[in-house]
């Protein structure tokens, strides 16, 4: 019972510090760089900023700021829509694939691997092994199946789809551990559990507005719906809790 | 009889080729807005607002205890997060033609229609544009359509997509005769 006490004051301890530590940071918050939705064309990587242009990858060196340069020129496929950022590499998505570039040398970003889909919209999230694509097949974005796309990428050279999670009308996506947050408008936010790459769960879906993105971080998942700002406390990703919104 | 059938046949199919549509008239000018420009460049330039009213919200952005969100092509507005429960609105910066954002240290790197800018922000009541690299970031094209200067009046036509045209930069709108290309509802 005691050491039962223990490893709550514990737990509680782990999950006050980051609290602690956040205040602390206000006064400087210049550090580091910041994190953008998975619907972003512009990613920092490094002394790196990396622009998802139309059928380009642009890269430009940023160590010193008011001299930024740009370095190199990547051609894409068209149509691409999304960058995101993870450690040495760079997942890009276009309306028919996904692309992966190595960026172990960040001036030269080499293309490491892709999968083609059908034509769509696609946001890509990704961690070691595995990555998260949604594809929303409408008129606009094209015929693909509307769905949480997971893609195994342990031989990052050929990603294998392994699984195809229907969903309607979805947007952006953010990662946390093992779960997956899917915006899907006035769907909902669904939260997946995707511990299981093959076999993924939607937990619930939270319906406080029509979401469009989210961002996940320090425990917060910040989220863009159509009337305003939505905060989540997500320390608890089985069950997260509306913590404020800020309106248009 | 059969003479008949035949040469109702005949009308029948010559009929056929006939184009019954109505015949292509381009679409006609109506009254509306056209966007009236100037040459002063630095009208382009980033600068600190107040809280200002949200009109195509898009991207979010997030850095230590600020949220930051994309007002498709007029400005970034910035949002205080320190007390998750209740975050509000504590500025704007101005940038014509914005779209994409990312930050790093003290500095905002942003779109200005095509041009990448990076602007100083370790005062976020006074940023500085710093850098602006002409036509570094084509897809800055797509945010041309949308009216950065509120139209005088709504259910109205304009002339859209020259928001920047030819380095000339638009400073407001005036009446007159327009093709059908945009509508403000």
């Amino acid at each position: 019972m005691r050491f039962r006490k223990i490893i709550g004051l514990f737990c509680a301890a782990v999950v006050l510090l980051p609290a602690c530590n956040k205040e602390s940071t206000t006064a400087d918050a210049s550090a580091g760089t910041g994190k953008g939705g998975s619907l972003a064309r512009f990613a920092i990587s490094g002394n790196y900023l990396y622009l998802a242009d139309y059928s380009m990858l642009r890269v430009f060196d940023i160590s010193n700021p008011v001299n930024t340069v740009e370095k190199n020129s990547v051609p894409l496929s068209f149509g691409v829509e999304t960058i995101f950022p993870y450690k040495d590499k760079l997942f890009i998505g276009a309306t028919q694939g996904m692309f992966v570039f190595s960026i172990a040398d960040p001036a030269k970003p080499v293309s490491l691997g892709s999968i083609m889909h059908l034509r769509s919209c696609d946001p890509v999230v990704a961690n070691d092994t595995i990555s998260y694509t949604t594809l929303q097949g409408t008129p606009r974005c094209g015929p693909a199946e509307s769905g949480l796309y997971i893609y195994d990428i342990k031989t990052v050279t050929t990603p294998v789809l392994k699984k195809l999670l229907p969903l309607s009308t979805p947007y952006g996506l953010g990662l946390v551990d093992s779960v997956v947050f899917v915006c899907r408008g006035d769907n909902g936010l669904s939260a997946i559990n995707v511990k299981d790459a093959a076999d993924p769960k939607i937990m619930y879906t939270k319906k406080d507005g029509f979401y469009m993105d989210v961002i996940p971080y320090d425990n917060l998942l910040v989220c863009y719906i159509n009337t305003g700002i939505l905060v989540y406390n997500a320390s608890d990703t089985k069950n997260i809790l509306k913590l404020g919104t800020v309106n248009y | 009889m059969q003479k008949l059938i035949a040469f109702s046949s005949l009308i029948l199919f010559l009929i056929s080729c006939w184009d019954f549509r109505k015949p292509y008239k381009p679409p006609g000018k109506v009254w509306g807005y056209k966007p009236v420009f100037s040459n002063d460049s630095s009208l382009l330039a980033a600068k600190a607002l107040g809280p200002q009213p949200v009109t195509h919200p898009a991207k979010i952005y997030v850095k230590g205890n600020l949220i930051f969100q994309n007002d498709l092509g007029s400005g970034i507005h910035v949002i205080d997060n320190t007390n998750p429960s209740s975050p509000r609105r504590i500025g704007f910066i101005q940038l014509r033609g914005n779209s994409e954002m990312s930050i790093k240290g003290n500095y905002l790197y942003a779109n200005s229609f095509t041009d990448l800018v990076v602007i100083d922000v370790s005062d976020w009541q006074s940023p500085t544009e710093v850098k602006r690299m002409r036509n570094a970031f084509s897809q800055g094209y797509a945010v041309n359509y949308l009216p950065f200067i509120p139209l005088p009046e709504h259910n109205t036509y304009y002339d859209c997509g020259y928001s920047q045209y030819h380095g000339k930069i638009q400073t407001g709108w005036a009446r007159d005769s327009v093709y059908q290309n945009c509508y403000y509802p």
